[in-house]
């Protein structure tokens, strides 16, 4: 027996990024866009699910993978009223998905019926930031009530996104949020960040988003990698 | 369980590297974190055992070494090199900073059991 050390200097994340690789692969050969939702428990992810399937429907086909940290599936349940094709998946207490759960999910669905692909991911605005998924963008959802000073406490989470949904806009008379604070907060991680400012409840704002997620779903995956 | 999937990660790397070299156990894992990184050594070492399961990892050690951890500064654009539990710029004393983009966890080596001389 002969003991000797090996020198490694790997990244301890460079296991999951293979995985997310071959995911992307499946989504890309199957014609799919799949949108990684990130945001804080309670901002509305679910929300602007189903109100973006109920609105879309007829239009394209949209599945979504709910994800939470216990067997509780009605966010599935809500999105697959809608109309969208929804699976739940429970992460058995971990606190962000990685790409081997989405490689296991991806695999029970229908992707071929499926245009667009929204992967909800658990309610945390710290881990779910590091973990590639083999999606092809990220979404960050903010909602008013959670207060303007979010980028400032969760860089990370803002500096990665791809575009950004301010949600619940109704309730600006109502809480303290100064929009041009979070701006600039938001300016500073991410310069020229998408950002669609919008209330799931009272449907303001969600028009210009609506039509982003066509415009999204109409693309050959290639040319949004 | 943040750090579940972390170690995770380390087993496959540790198990590949071992793998290709012949290698028949692993003794040991050195794995550097930044001093930006929200890993608990603790935690860890606790999933360590438990993600090793049957595989040539089992029993192995599990080992730290902190590294210094670069920052920017978000409102004057200073870098630095710090961290700890309060976080400041040392050029104006903002709080308003993020670790500059770098691998917060990684295996620096192991130490593994080969048959062969």
């Amino acid at each position: 027996m002969t003991v000797k050390t090996i020198q490694v200097a790997q990244n301890a994340l460079d296991a999951n990024r293979e995985i997310a690789v071959q995911n992307r692969a499946a989504l890309d050969s199957a014609g799919v866009v799949a949108v990684n939702l990130m945001a804080s428990p309670g901002a509305g992810k679910t929300s602007l699910i189903e109100r973006t399937v109920a609105e879309l429907k007829g239009q394209i086909r949209i599945g979504m993978i709910n994800s939470d940290t216990s067997p509780a599936a009605m966010d599935a349940e809500r999105a697959e009223r809608a109309g969208a094709v929804a699976v739940h998946l429970n992460t058995t207490g971990r606190c962000h998905l990685d790409a081997g759960m989405i490689r296991d999910t991806i695999a029970c669905l229908p992707l071929r019926e499926i245009d667009l692909l929204f992967v909800e991911n658990i309610g945390n605005l710290v881990c779910p930031a590091a973990w590639q998924l083999g999606t092809h963008l990220s979404v960050l959802i903010a909602s008013t009530p959670e207060g303007d000073d979010k980028p400032y406490k969760y860089p990370r989470m803002y500096s990665g996104a791809d575009a950004l949904v301010i949600n619940k806009i109704d309730l600006l008379p109502y809480v303290t949020f100064n929009l041009d604070y979070f701006r600039r907060g938001v300016e500073a991680l991410n310069r020229g960040l998408r950002t669609f400012p919008l209330s799931c409840r009272s449907g303001e704002g969600l028009d210009r988003w609506l039509d982003w997620i066509a415009f999204l779903a109409a693309r050959e995956t290639a040319v949004l990698q | 369980m943040h750090e579940l999937g972390i170690v995770e990660g380390i087993r496959e790397i540790a198990l590949g590297h071992a793998r290709s070299s012949g290698a028949s156990r692993i003794l040991s894992v050195r794995v550097a974190i930044a001093e930006s990184s929200r890993y608990l050594e603790d935690a860890l070492t606790m999933f360590w055992d438990l993600a090793c399961g049957r595989s040539e990892a089992a029993g192995s050690r599990i080992e730290f070494v902190r590294i210094p951890a670069a920052w920017l500064c978000l409102a004057c654009s200073e870098t630095f090199v710090g961290g700890g539990e309060v976080c400041r710029c040392p050029e104006c004393g903002s709080q308003w900073v993020k670790p500059v983009d770098a691998p917060e966890c990684y295996v620096e080596s192991i130490e593994v059991e080969t048959s062969g001389g």
